[in-house]
């Protein structure tokens, strides 16, 4: 009888053990997924390294895995490749909202209208929301990413300013800049970088200021829903 | 069946009894305990998410019409296309900044109430070719240029893609050209004839060639 007993308590102890084994599994496959942050990386060099000013001269570039043909890129002269802080005014803070749902870039200087654009936002890598500061200014960088149909290799990426906030580090390479490869402004259609008109992404970059001073780079302000 | 399953519950000890139970009420608790820490998960994820969504006042913005033009330089500033209207009678321009050498690559009169218009994305970006939108009644047209004037295949200054279009793609009408996605290919945006399915093609302008895309540029 006592054997019986025994034999009889055995699956109730196995049972109670693969529950906890089962909730324990359940946590940690749970968790990741929950408290890791999936901000995808839309530059792959920013990732693996620091981002930093980088000029070639008759290169070619890869765009949606085809070849294109990338523009050179003459530095006027004493021109600052690395730039801090953009045109001094004295209107008031400087403040970039991109609309999403309308794929527009609005520049203001307190309440007046700096500029205002069309742009592009992600298609292949959805382009972050929030509110965000410059993080770094580059008068060009070579930027890379995607894979399959969708790889990019893009040097002499003009105009670039990378941006951040708690969430989004610089790193990430998220930036708005000029762009050589397209013309479809007004469409998403980038990899999660807010893609501009060059001249407009020159107008914009020379007036907005990266971090200096203890003072946080011009304010940008991403928001709305892009269309569906 | 029944009388038998009775006399079965009947003969099976006390103890065993309380066991099952014991045993039904621990699992009852372990599903219990997952359902609450997937929910704490779950509201915890959304706090997140309602944290990291945008809270500053976003400004109404009404984008200005940014979209057409009669004026529009190249996307890196270097060349400039120019519409000229006097009354019905259309000109074209094309002006390189560095030498101010201005030609005139295109000139139609239209009849009223035609209009033609730059779209905001007429250069390639390349640019090798520009494309004008004409507004019709019935329904648009979109021609491209060379920049340099240089006349196509068919002898004519200009390609009409409404035309290539309904002859090459006659199941699809187009509902807007929105710009170009390489030097050579203009984005179509089409609608199926028969149904509400929307479609992209890219428009290759040297081989004057439509392809079909499994991704719709909205």
């Amino acid at each position: 009888m006592k054997k019986k007993h025994k034999k009889k308590q055995n699956p109730f102890r196995f049972h109670y053990l693969i529950s906890v084994a089962v909730v324990i599994a359940f946590i940690f496959i749970l968790n990741p997924l929950v408290t890791t942050k999936k901000i995808q990386c839309a530059n792959s060099i920013s990732c693996k390294e620091k981002p930093k000013f980088e000029l070639e001269t008759n290169a070619m570039g890869i765009y949606n895995n085809q070849p294109v043909y990338v523009p050179n890129i003459s530095l006027s002269k004493n021109e600052d490749t690395s730039p801090v802080l953009g045109l001094k005014t004295s209107l008031g803070e400087k403040h970039i909202y991109v609309n999403l749902a309308t794929q527009t870039l609005s520049a203001y200087e307190g309440d007046k209208l700096f500029m205002q654009t069309l742009i592009s936002s992600g298609l292949w890598g959805k382009t972050p929301k929030g509110d965000f500061t410059i993080w770094a200014k580059f008068r060009a960088t070579r930027m890379a990413g995607g894979s399959g149909a969708d790889y990019y290799d893009l040097p002499n990426v003009p105009y670039v300013m990378f941006f951040s906030n708690d969430e989004v580090s610089g790193s990430t390479g998220f930036s708005l800049h000029g762009t050589y490869w397209h013309n479809n402004f007004g469409h998403a259609m980038s990899h999660g970088c807010v893609n501009m008109k060059t001249t407009d992404a020159a107008k914009i970059f020379e007036w907005a200021d990266a971090p200096a001073d203890g003072n946080p780079g011009t304010i940008i302000t991403i928001y709305g829903d892009q269309p569906v | 069946m029944l009388r038998l399953m009775e006399i079965r519950e009947q003969s099976l000890p006390f103890t065993a009894i309380s066991q099952c139970n014991k045993m039904r009420n621990k699992v009852i608790f372990f599903i219990l305990l997952l359902i609450v820490i997937t929910l704490f998960f779950v509201v915890q994820q959304n706090k997140k998410k309602s944290q990291s969504l945008f809270t500053s006042a976003a400004p109404i913005i009404i984008p200005e019409k940014i979209e057409t033009s009669n004026i529009m330089d190249s996307p890196e500033g270097s060349m400039t296309l120019t519409l000229d209207r006097k009354e019905n009678l259309y000109s074209l321009f094309v002006e390189t900044k560095s030498d101010e050498k201005k030609i005139q690559i295109f000139k139609k009169v239209e009849d009223s109430p035609n209009e033609i218009e730059i779209p905001y994305n007429t250069w390639s970006p390349d640019n090798i070719y520009v494309f004008l939108k004409e507004k019709n009644l019935t329904v648009d047209d979109y021609l491209v240029f060379q920049s340099s004037g240089a006349l196509f295949s068919n002898g004519l200054s200009y390609v009409s893609i409404q035309d290539l279009f309904k002859i090459n793609v006659p199941n699809y009408t187009i509902e807007d050209v929105t710009g170009w996605a390489a030097p050579n290919l203009l984005i179509v945006n089409t609608k199926a004839n028969e149904s509400d399915q929307k479609v992209s093609f890219w428009f290759d302008v040297p081989s004057q060639s439509f392809i079909q895309l499994g991704t719709y540029f909205k």
